[in-house]
């Protein structure tokens, strides 16, 4: 058994529990650090727990640009203030802050799989909300699916709802009315068949919680 | 609005389930904006028009507030959204603010500066979210201000566009039989 395998197997054993309650501990020790020591402490935390936790770091680099605006706004706002040299320190601290309060939530987005945290949120969550989450994650794809069957299907009907046409605002009214509504109205039907389907499988018989167990 | 206890245990299920695929369309809406866009506040446009459809589609109490909590919780599950822990929160103070204002105003959807007036404080709760995070991380108070300004902007002006579409869908869904 090699080091790496090893490694992988005990980021797996982690719970999602933990995981999600480490990363919030994360997001709130950085409204503290306000030292540039501190923060590099914090810094130093963050790639531990992108370590332990496996997480793919090049990927949460990439992720990282959406922050660029948010400091470019903040450095701004500071300079704009308090002046050129002396505005620029406390703006890229705070940035730099920024950035760790909200790192950890881009750490556990890729270490925790969605069904662990699914497990974890319906700890939280009433047990039918966690059953409709769950459907919803399953029929993603299915309604992703009919939302494009629309689509293509309304575009042979000649709706002007192709990305050419979508540059002129004129044809925008099409795009409420040939997918919109219908995908609402999909949305719908597909609620009504699935809450009769589990109806017949006398889902919510009891008050408490009830599962298929064949 | 119906309580949710005088429902059919499926009726209630079945608009369980729509508030569901609303948050799914407000969740796949933000991932494809995210991508393509990268505007500051352009997902207030769909997230508004979904969580002000969900409320005048389901007649469920707080039916806009149990979408956020299924849209926030789908985000948090595929780390979508720049919110930290309180990005669950970006969900639901909108909502909330939509709940309360078709209680206060039963109608809101009929005309399009009642939709525009409860869009545009739905959408500025996002100020309140900014401001609380500017706040604990110790930012200049003026700044702060300046700041959620600039974020909540955005936000107002797309959230009020997303919510002109209101009525006409309402309508139309009406004619269809729907709601």
């Amino acid at each position: 058994m090699t080091d790496d395998y090893i490694h992988t197997s005990m980021a797996k054993k982690i719970p999602g529990g933990v995981k999600i309650a480490v990363c919030i501990s994360l997001s709130i020790i950085a409204f503290a650090t306000r030292t540039p020591c501190t923060l590099a402490a914090l810094f130093f935390c963050n790639i531990f727990v992108v370590m332990m936790f496996k997480a793919p770091l090049f990927i949460i680099l990439k992720e990282c640009r959406f922050f660029l605006v948010q400091t470019v706004i903040i450095i701004v706002l500071y300079i704009f203030k308090f002046g050129w040299p002396s505005g620029l320190f406390p703006g890229l601290t705070l940035s730099i802050q920024f950035v760790f309060f909200l790192l950890p939530g881009i750490i556990l987005s890729h270490s925790v799989s969605p069904a662990q945290t699914a497990r974890s949120l319906s700890v939280i969550l009433p047990h039918h909300l966690a059953f409709v989450l769950s459907v919803c994650i399953h029929f993603i794809h299915h309604l992703m699916e009919e939302v494009n069957e629309i689509y293509e299907a309304q575009i042979m009907r000649g709706a002007r709802i192709t990305a050419k046409e979508l540059c002129n605002p004129v044809n925008w009214k099409d795009v409420m009315n040939c997918l919109i509504i219908p995908s609402i109205i999909y949305g719908f039907m597909m609620a009504r068949q699935i809450s009769m389907a589990a109806k017949a499988r006398k889902f919510q018989i009891h008050e408490k919680r009830t599962y298929w167990n064949g | 609005m119906k309580d949710i206890n005088s429902l059919s245990k499926r009726k209630k299920l079945e608009y369980l389930l729509f508030l569901g695929f609303c948050a799914v369309f407000i969740f796949i809406t933000k991932a494809l904006l995210r991508l393509h866009l990268n505007i500051p506040g352009h997902s207030m446009f769909f997230m508004i028009f979904f969580l002000m459809l969900s409320n005048r589609c389901v007649p469920l109490r707080y039916s806009a507030t149990i979408c956020a909590i299924l849209s926030g919780s789908l985000a948090i599950m595929f780390g979508m959204g720049k919110g930290g822990p309180l990005l669950i929160l970006k969900f639901i103070m909108p909502a909330m603010t939509i709940d309360f204002f078709s209680y206060l105003i039963p109608t809101f959807d009929q005309k399009y500066w009642t939709c525009i007036l409860v869009a545009a404080l739905a959408s500025s709760t996002k100020f309140i979210s900014s401001f609380i995070v500017d706040y604990l991380l110790g930012m200049d108070a003026q700044l702060i201000v300046y700041h959620c300004l600039i974020k909540s902007g955005g936000a107002i002006f797309f959230g009020v566009l997303g919510s002109l579409m209101i009525p006409m869908v309402i309508t139309r869904l009406k004619a269809y039989d729907i709601i």
